[in-house]
Formats: structure tokens, sequence, C-alpha cells
């Protein structure tokens, strides 16, 4: 299932924290919850709204667990802005498990002509880092270090 | 253990000190500089059960410190610093933050605020269009390769100065001289570099900015004059830091010690304080690595001076003669050094974190270079964008009480998401220039979420420090020109 920026919705809530931000992540399916999680984190850097999805590119991490799998996914589209330019408004996870997520990202290059960036998060932490199932699905909390 | 125990016994134990006694698995007790206003708003904070937490490393001695700029961080608390055994203690990248050497430097300049007044327009633009700020900007080096990009992390901004990004008495101004001699570029991984390639002479977003400000008071006039400042003279001020290969040097450590804790019986609460023993194999490739980053940290501040005396040339159609660009003096406040200490009436040798904390050696250390070691070290203190930064001096006092540490910045009060809130419907960049303050900043979103009342008054956290004789007050700049990533 794609995950689309421009759909907009609930994907998330920002938490207070003071130095840094974070953010609450609720879906009915893992693999939801890592295409939320990643357009969220995506959406306080740039307006999301104007990034068209004209080009699309694989997007995979192996690690040990679900919160360093979620954390590694992060990273993997940070690093994707950072080191390629390239800005994702939609997600497609085609692989799930414990150790392993593929999918796809769709987007185009930064235009900064085009496209503002808010605020630049330098990386996901540690930091209360969770993901956990809950009686409706799945929540998932990260804090980023901006 | 956690940040959600009951609330921490808290004892006055000085005019502006602060002790909470040990408790539960602390190794030493710890310390917070405040005034009673800044106690009273940390008080409930979750920065104070961070630093009882910071006082359980392995290693660690005297006291685990906060300065009156604490808050809350991830794991340990900004603010906060850690001295530990540098033979049995234990080296965390939660003590020195994602970003490797963040740090600010002053440059004074032969100019005076008034005479570029009438221009700062013009200056605020050169600047802004010279300096590439944050995300998808390019470097000032686009072609950097990979083996440039090695010798740069071994030679910090030295590597800069030998391609004129400012000039050679730049280095003897600068901690370490530039160029911490532990760095190891074969100990950052791929993805570091990788990151790391395209952003050297970038400035970054979030806190991060270039000032032009104005020498607005002056504290003690003899060393403001022998560090070359006067009243309404113009300096310029950077706070930036390792961008995204510092980043990447401290999620690899952080990664690599989680796995590594266990093997050395060490356990933490959250996986941001992860550590190992700074003699372990796993220690002194970190420390290699960080070394590296903060190299890149320096020659991404030198690379960006160099760039601002260019925009101050062509703005105002004036050359290298009368800028007279200079570096006052370069401070890391994100960063481990081994240094030695009088701990208990022995000297000892330590490692120590400084997170959102600043050296401030006093007077005769042997660290500093000839010029400055009759007067101590430079403490460079930016506060918020639209009333005023600070420049101190190190004392005898941090030496004492301290590790030759003191505060770094203003310590935010309200979070991204509530400045944000706040600042719905503020002209802030009318509201600034109302200040006499010219700014330029990539997103109007992303300065509102750096908002001068989103910050603590940093008088306040400066007026502790002099007041503690952990740093001593020498010079207040006012900011005229601000340019934000």
């Amino acid at each position: 299932m794609v995950t689309r920026a421009r759909d907009g919705g609930p994907f998330a809530r920002e938490v207070e924290h003071t130095a840094d931000l974070g953010l609450e992540i609720e879906a009915p399916t893992l693999a939801l919850l890592f295409e939320r999680a990643g357009l969220a984190m995506l959406g306080l850097m740039a307006d999301l709204g104007r990034v068209e999805p004209r080009e699309r590119r694989a997007l995979g991490v192996e690690a040990e667990g679900r919160e360093q799998l979620l954390h590694d996914w992060l990273q993997a589209l940070l690093v994707a802005l950072g080191v390629n330019g390239f800005l994702a408004c939609e997600l497609d996870i085609q692989q799930l498990s414990d150790r392993v997520v593929r999918g796809t990202m769709c987007g185009e290059p930064f235009d900064a002509a085009r496209h503002e960036i808010y605020t630049e998060i330098k990386g996901a932490t540690y930091h209360q880092l969770a993901v956990r199932e809950t009686e409706s699905g799945w929540w998932a909390r990260v804090i980023f270090d901006v | 253990m956690s940040e959600a125990s009951a609330p921490l016994r808290l004892t006055r134990v000085g005019e502006y000190v602060w002790e909470i006694p040990r408790q539960g698995g602390m190794r030493v007790p710890a310390r917070v500089y405040a005034s009673e206003k800044l106690i009273e708003e940390v008080r409930d904070d979750p920065a104070l059960a961070q630093l009882a937490n910071v006082a359980h490393l392995p290693g660690i001695v005297g006291h685990a410190l906060a300065m009156p700029d604490i808050h809350w961080g991830y794991g340990f608390p900004i603010g906060g610093v850690a001295a530990v055994d540098a033979e049995e203690g234990v080296i965390t990248p939660g003590g020195i933050g994602f970003d490797v050497n963040c740090g600010v430097r002053l440059v004074r300049t032969g100019l005076e605020a008034a005479a570029i007044g009438p221009h700062l327009s013009r200056l605020a633009d050169a600047l802004f269009q010279a300096i590439p700020a944050g995300v998808g900007s390019k470097g000032a080096i686009p072609k950097l390769t990979l083996a440039e990009e090695k010798q740069l992390l071994a030679r910090g901004a030295r590597w800069a100065v030998a391609r004129d990004f400012g000039r050679p008495s730049d280095l003897e101004a600068t901690e370490e001289r530039g160029c911490f001699a532990a760095a190891d570029p074969e100990a950052v991984s791929e993805t570091a570099l990788e990151r790391g390639r395209p952003q050297l002479g970038t400035l970054g977003s979030g806190n991060h900015f270039l000032e032009v400000e104005e020498v607005a008071e002056i504290y003690d006039a003899e060393a403001a004059a022998a560090l070359g400042l006067h009243l309404g003279q113009a300096t310029v001020m950077i706070h930036s830091g390792s961008r995204g290969l510092g980043y990447q040097v401290c999620d690899d450590a952080l990664r690599t010690m989680g796995r590594a804790m266990e093997r050395h019986g060490i356990r933490v609460p959250d996986r941001q304080l992860a550590c190992v023993p700074l003699r372990s194999a796993e220690g002194q490739a970190y420390f290699g690595a960080m070394a590296a980053a903060a190299n890149f940290a320096w020659a991404n501040r030198q690379v960006m001076t160099g760039l601002a005396e260019q925009a101050f040339a062509t703005a105002l159609g004036v050359g290298p003669e009368t800028l007279r660009f200079a570096l006052v003096y370069d401070v890391c406040h994100n960063v481990a050094k081994l240094e030695e200490h009088v701990v208990d009436g022995r000297r000892r040798r330590l490692c120590v974190h400084r997170k959102g904390a600043t050296r401030a050696f006093g007077p005769g250390h042997p660290e500093l270079p000839p010029h400055l070691r009759p007067l101590g070290q430079p403490v460079i203190i930016p506060g918020d964008m639209g009333r005023y930064s600070f420049l101190l001096l190190g004392t005898a006092g941090a030496m004492a009480d301290t590790f030759g540490t003191t505060c770094h910045g203003a310590g935010r009060v309200m979070s991204r998401a509530q400045a944000k809130k706040a600042g719905r419907g503020l002209d802030l960049v009318r509201d600034l220039a109302q200040r006499g303050v010219t700014v330029r900043a990539q997103s109007l979103r992303g300065l509102a979420e750096e908002m001068p009342w989103a910050y603590k008054d940093v008088a306040d956290v400066v007026d502790v420090v002099d007041g503690a004789g952990i740093a001593r007050k020498i010079a207040r700049l006012k900011p005229l020109v601000v340019v934000k990533g």
C-alpha cells in the first residue's frame, strides 16, 4: 500500500521536547507505521505538498529489531535527501520483517526554487525510541536531532 | 536510573551551586550552576534526572556537572559535563552530542558598526548568498574528493587555511589550534564520509547562524583591548558544527557501543547513553572518529570565515587591509578531550565530556597560545538572535571547580512546536528589523522555531557563570545581521 504525503491525514503528532523535535505515529499495520513515520519526518523538514512523485527509487535497510529498523529506515530517507538531494513524497513498503524493510520512495530531486525547507533534521536519536503493538495496530515514538 | 523516577533531592551548596546528593547508582554527586530563577525553571525538567544518570557513568570523578543553560537533551542533558578517568573510565557519544564540535567563533574586523550601518541589507544579501545554509545547499568546495576529505579530517582548520580560507594566525586562536592530532580518518564510516563530502562550508539549520555584530558594551577594557576589541567595532560570529558527518560518526558509535556494552559488563537505561571503556578497541575507534569529525567542524568554520570575508569585500567594496578579519577565538561546545585536572589534590588525566558546555581554561594554562596565556581562554556565548551574545574569559575558578568549563549559550525554554505556535501571526522579520536586526533565512517557519523568546535570556546565564567565578564577562555583542540556515 502506498502512503502519499498529499493524502494528508493525521499521520503523526509532534512530541514536545525542549531542544529537539519528536513524533508519535500510529498506524493499523507495521508497514503503514514505517511509511507514515518516514513521511511525517520529511514533513517536518519540508513542504511535501510541493513535491511531485516524478521518480521512483528503491530504499531498503537491514537491522536487528524493529526499533533499530525504524531508526535505520528514517536514516536512509535522510541520507537520500542530504547526500543525493532526493525528496520523497510517497513511500511504499513491499517487504517488512523484524530484520529487514524494503520498498520504494517516489519523489523528485530537491529544487530550492520550488521546495521550502523548514528545518534540517540531522538524524533520529535512540532517546525514548519505541515501536509497540497496540490494540488497534502499531505505535512508535522517535526524537530527532535538529 | 530513569527519567521518570521520583523527584530528585536538590540542596543549595553555594550562592550559584545546587547539589543532587549521591543516591541509587550514582557514583558521584551532581552539581548544577544556577541562580534561584534558573533553578526554578529547570526543577521539574527531565534534564535533572538526566544529569543524575550521568553520575552513574563508570569512571566519573568529582561531580557530574550542569551549567546554567542546562536543558533536556537525549540521554545526556545539554549543558552537561562529565570528567571520567582516562584509564579506567568510559567514553560516551551521548556525552558529546550528534553534532561533534558544534562550536562558535568570533572574528574581529577593522570596521566600525556605524560605518557599515547604511549597507547592512546589501551585506546580509551577500552573506546569505555566499554561505550555503541547510538542506539541499551545496558546499563551498563542490568537487571535494574522498582523498581530499580524508586529508581534511586529518588536518582540520589547517587544511582550510592552506587553501586561503582565513589566515595562519587564525589557527593560534582555535582550540587545539584547529586540529585534533588524535583524528583517525580511517575510523570514519563510508556513510559518514559520504554525508560530509557535499557539506563542507555549509552552515546547517536549527540554531546555527552567522551574525554580524557590534561590540555594544565592555566590562573589562584592558582585557577587551588585549583581544583587539573596542566599543562600536563590527565583529562576525559563526555557530556551526560537523554537519551530517558528525551526526553519522555519533550514530555509528551508538550502534557499535550498544552491542559492545554487554561484553564490557555495562548497562545503561537509555541507548543514547551507550558507552564503552575509553581504552577498549571500540572506545579508541570512536575517539579517533570523533576527533576527525571535530576536525571537519573546524575546517567548516574556517572555510565559512573565508567566505564571509569575501562577501564583506563584495558588499562593501573594500579590501583585506580595511576588513582586517582576525579570529578572536574558536571554541567547541560538543566534544570530549583528554586533559589534566587536579581532583582531590591529585593531578589526574581525564576524558572531559562537554555537551553544550564550553572549555574555559584560566590564565597561565599551558594549552593557551602565548598571546592569550596572561588573559585566559576566550569563551564565546551566543544568545538569541534578537538580543545579544557575550564574550567571556576562562578563570582559575573554572579550573578548580568545573574542570575548566563554563556555559555555552542561552538554552531553550520553549519546544520548537511551542515556538511555532507562539510565532503564528507574528512578523518575526519585521519585529527583528524594529530591534535593528537584519535577517536572512532559508525558511520563515525554521526562523520561528528560533525566535528570541524561545530561549532563556542569555544575560541570566552569563551572570551566573560570572557570579560563580567559572568565567568572567568581557564584552556584550549586539546582532546587526543574522543569517540562518
